[in-house]
């Protein structure tokens, strides 16, 4: 009903656009250089009621005012904390604002414009209680329940506020090494005059990481990420701490890439410990992880990790531009990520590879690849790839060269099994039956007399029963899905046959091919693969080989055309580039360079 | 502007060898039969060297335009109007050769393995190929070919050793077939088998320069020499030269002869990929090709909306001839015998013209 008022409102009430002018009236800031800056702070300033904080803060005076009157008494001056630098930045601004509308604006005391100034241009105010206000405002603290903000006195004396989420940070750090400390005036006996900042972080504090920043955006972000800030008033700085402590999964065994033999350990979706992982692995000083917000609205965190040496710097650039320039309001994990990053979201082959696998990340970084970890995903994304890349498992470089090659080998067969055997069956049957040897082909003959569907729908019922069953397997929990998986994959299978359905040689071929698809180490890759089958199906059921070859090419010319982050996916075979061996067939470890000269961006 | 495709010279080889070699495996074989009887392996031999001193035409006039490709050289040398009506022609040829090879394919196919299928059916879904192939560019057909390449020589390999059982030297004799002088006037007139080969003139500027030109031309006129007279060789071994004057794809028939035990018998199918696929690669080369001349002739930058007019006349001219008989009767033998005078006899005369006039174009002009 009130939606239904709020249309009628909009349709029938006329209201004027928003101009500027109009917001300078409501903020009662008429100055340009202040709307300059509102436009310049990217995200501080936004949908902010400036003149609620203002309000607010002068409210808030009048209180101190009669609080500093009542407690004068009690405290008594002390001029070790005699703050006197803010005071000076106060007197300059009135200074420098000196016959701006500022002034003539009714009734409000400047300072109150002087203190939330800097706040509209994305920086901290030295004025604590601006900064707070505009804090509970940013974090809506009134509905917001689990954003702290902690009002104490440092030394029992300077005015500070501690902000943090609650549930993102380890309180026993706020509790037993931040606050505790910060309250003791024992602590701040040897502080005279200078930056309180300075002698907190070196005589106070007993965090290992802390870092101080003006920049709101940033101060925010990282809020978010866990980090406690700490304001103080008189100061136009913040303290982060590094304080993050939320709740993690345990380091466990890889879901989707067993192996036998090789590390067992795989990623988890808390970012700090992927990292940990990786530099477990490369203990290499160049081995750089740079951190960047990504989404456009949860702003979740992701972390490029490369080798400064190694991985090519226009590459580097690149994933960053495509990082950055991401305007997708919600980014959940890293598969939504290479969505966003990848080069063709038309084709069907993936272009980006992902692995929870640390062991497998970090050969990339060596081969000079950019790896990217996404917060709250246990997959990290490898850039470049080629399609080489999207066959190889970690085991490959575990396993003697003889056995690495085998295994590579059958992954190839068993692709290329699931992908082309039931089109390719199907244009055997249907047009090609002369090169099936009689007896076989009376034996086929014999076995679909029963079955009353033309053989391209008795191939396709059984293609699409199977990926039923596989796609139920999966949602089915535990050991109950893939009970059901063999179970019902043999029962409805007999049952076919026995019903007339379809034919028993049908049966092996979908079961070959569904093995087929199971072979390859690539998830996204085996995906494609699933939905090329059924293009080559029906290729091979209208023009049988003809139609097979067509696939082929196309899908091969396709191929040819594809790029990873600029880098041709056939690469080092199409264009042929710096010689790689690891291709398919795997040579002796010794004769086989670590590196990734090949992966040349054009 | 579209950029230039730019590939590297193992590509451009074997898309070449690929365009040439796809022709033998169809009527060609047979037609050679007819003209030469058993010394058709040695006409081609005959024949690569008259494509060698054709190529040298275009090498040497392309070597006095460094940095321009064979259309570029026409316009320098006879000036816009003559030199476009060369192009054209070139491209009108390029555009026939493209739909009689693409009918003839279809037509073997619609023999062995569709025959109650319209060629119009085929026709339509080989043009679908063609516009998406040339749709994706032509860098990327290159690189492609190289993939093919190595497939289809394994093929031809594997079918050339498994028919090899079958083979009988004595169907090489008479040596001389009908005579050495037929053989030597059949070899030159045929030259145009690797007309081909000049395609690297029009393509010219996807290359590094006059020096691969050379090198990608004389490469690909060898290997498919040596590939096209081993074929041929075959070919004669397995059939006697009046029968394989009777058999409308020699390739596919000797493939079906192959006979191993109970189980591996009737495999000619399995080498129809080969087939396949080298003519998938033959059409949409020829067919690009003609795209870039159009649209240098009519300077038009981007070729993408000229694709799909260009493919309803290409599969147009594919449907004029009305059988086979017809087609290898009138257009494939015209082609395939007077194509030469476009393919090296233009360039000659471009290259005389432009030795008469002392035109030439300085490297660092």
């Amino acid at each position: 009903m009130s939606m239904l008022l709020n249309m009628l409102k909009s349709i029938f009430i006329y209201r004027p656009p928003e101009t500027p002018d109009t917001k300078d009236k409501f903020t009662g800031n008429q100055s340009g250089h202040a709307e300059k800056g509102q436009n310049q702070s990217v995200g501080a300033a936004d949908d902010v009621d400036w003149q609620m904080i203002l309000q607010k803060l002068q409210s808030s005076q009048t209180d101190k005012i009669t609080y500093k009157n009542g407690d004068n008494n009690k405290a008594g001056p002390n001029e070790v904390f005699t703050i006197k630098k803010p005071a000076v930045t106060i007197k300059k601004r009135r200074k420098g604002r000196k016959g701006t509308p500022n002034e003539s604006f009714t009734g409000l005391p400047d300072v109150s414009y002087a203190a939330i100034e800097p706040i509209k241009n994305g920086m901290v105010s030295n004025k604590l209680a601006a900064n707070i206000e505009y804090l509970k405002l940013k974090f809506y603290v009134s509905k917001n329940q689990d954003i702290v903000l902690r009002e104490f006195r440092i030394a029992q004396k300077i005015e500070a506020c501690l902000v943090f989420v609650d549930g993102m940070v380890d309180t026993m750090v706020i509790n037993q090494f931040v606050l505790p400390q910060l309250m003791n005036p024992d602590y701040f006996a040897n502080y005279s005059q200078g930056n309180i900042f300075d002698y907190i972080i070196k005589n106070v504090i007993s965090i290992y990481q802390v870092t101080r920043l003006k920049d709101y955006d940033t101060i925010i972000h990282q809020i978010l990420n866990g980090i406690t800030a700490l304001f103080i008033e008189g100061f136009d700085e913040v303290l982060l701490i590094e304080s993050r402590g939320f709740e993690k999964r345990e380091i466990e065994s890889p879901k989707t890439e067993n192996v036998i033999k090789g590390s067992q350990e795989g990623f988890t979706e808390n970012l700090r410990t992927s990292l940990s992982l990786i530099r477990k692995i490369v203990k290499n000083n160049k081995l750089v992880s740079e951190i960047l917000p990504v989404g456009g609205k949860n702003k979740i965190n992701c972390a490029l990790l490369y080798l400064e040496d190694t991985a090519d710097p226009q590459l580097i650039e690149e994933v960053k531009r495509r990082i950055s320039g991401i305007k997708y309001d919600f980014i959940g994990e890293s598969g939504m990520l290479e969505q966003l990053l990848e080069d063709h979201p038309f084709m069907l082959f993936p272009q980006v590879i992902s692995t929870e696998r640390p062991d497998r990340a970090a050969s990339f970084i060596m081969e000079g690849q950019v790896v990217i970890i996404c917060e709250g995903s246990p997959f990290v994304i490898a850039v470049p790839v080629t399609i080489f890349h999207l066959f190889h498992t970690s085991e490959d470089s575990a396993l003697r060269w003889q056995y690495g090659t085998f295994i590579r080998l059958i992954r190839l067969f068993g692709m290329l099994t699931a992908l082309m055997l039931p089109g390719l069956w199907i244009a055997l049957v249907q047009f090609h039956a002369e090169m099936i040897p009689t007896s076989l082909l009376m034996s086929i003959v014999k076995m679909r007399e029963p079955v009353p569907f033309p053989i391209v729908i008795e191939l396709l019922l059984m293609e699409l029963s199977f990926e039923l069953i596989r796609e139920g397997g999966i949602r089915i929990p535990g050991v109950i899905g893939q009970t059901l998986g063999i179970i019902g994959a043999l029962i409805l299978g007999q049952a076919a046959v026995a019903a007339g359905l379809v034919s028993p040689i049908l049966i092996i071929i979908v079961a070959i091919t569904g093995i087929g698809n199971f072979v390859i180490p690539n998830y996204n890759l085996s995906m494609a693969v699933r939905i090329g089958r059924f293009l080559f199906i029906f290729l091979g059921a209208v023009l049988g080989f003809y139609g097979i070859s067509i696939g082929i090419t196309i899908m091969f010319v396709m191929l040819c055309s594809m790029k990873s982050f600029g880098v041709p996916f056939m690469t080092p075979f199409a264009p042929k580039t710096k010689k790689n061996s690891d291709m398919i067939i795997r040579k002796p470890i010794f004769k086989q360079p670590v590196g990734g000269g090949y992966l040349k961006r054009r | 502007m579209l950029r230039e495709d730019k590939f590297e010279s193992r590509e451009a080889v074997a898309m070449l060898v690929i365009t040439c070699m796809a022709k033998v495996f169809f009527t060609d074989a047979n037609i050679i039969a007819r003209r030469v009887g058993t010394t058709g392996w040695y006409m081609v031999l005959i024949s690569a060297g008259v494509a060698a001193v054709g190529f040298s035409f275009v090498y040497t006039l392309l070597k006095r335009f460094p940095g321009k490709n064979i259309m570029e050289v026409y316009d320098a040398v006879f000036g816009r109007y003559i030199g476009s009506m060369l192009s054209f022609l070139l491209a009108a040829v390029l555009l026939s050769s493209a739909a009689i090879n693409l009918r003839e394919y279809i037509e073997v196919v619609k023999i062995y393995v569709f025959p109650k299928t319209q060629p119009s059916f085929l026709i339509s879904s080989f043009v679908i190929v063609v516009v998406v192939l040339s749709y994706i560019g032509f860098e990327n057909i290159a690189r492609y070919s190289k993939l093919a390449a190595y497939v289809l020589f394994i093929g031809f390999t594997i079918l050339f050793l498994l028919a090899s059982y079958l083979f009988e030297f004595y169907r090489l004799y008479p040596l001389l077939g009908y005579g050495l002088r037929n053989t030597l006037f059949q070899g030159f007139l045929r030259s145009s088998i690797y007309g081909e080969i000049t395609l690297a003139a029009v393509f010219a500027k996807s290359l590094n320069g006059t020096y691969e030109v050379k090198k990608v031309g004389y490469t690909s006129l060898v290997i498919a020499a040596v590939l096209i007279s081993l074929s041929q060789l075959g070919f004669i071994l397995i059939f006697t030269y009046p029968f394989a004057q009777e058999i409308v794809a020699p390739f596919y028939t000797a493939a079906s002869l192959i006979h191993f035990g109970t189980f591996f018998h009737r495999i000619e199918a399995l080498f129809l990929f080969i087939w396949n696929i080298s003519i998938l690669v033959e059409v949409p080369v020829l067919f690009y090709m003609v795209l870039l001349i159009y649209s240098h002739l009519f300077g038009i930058s981007d070729r993408r909306p000229i694709i799909l007019p260009f493919a309803i006349i290409l599969m147009t001219i594919s449907l004029i001839p009305e059988n086979i008989v017809e087609l290898t009767g009138v257009y494939i033998k015209y082609l395939r015998e007077y194509s030469w005078i476009v393919f090296y006899m233009f360039p000659a005369a471009a290259l005389l013209v432009a030795v008469l006039r002392k035109k030439r174009e300085d490297k660092y002009a």
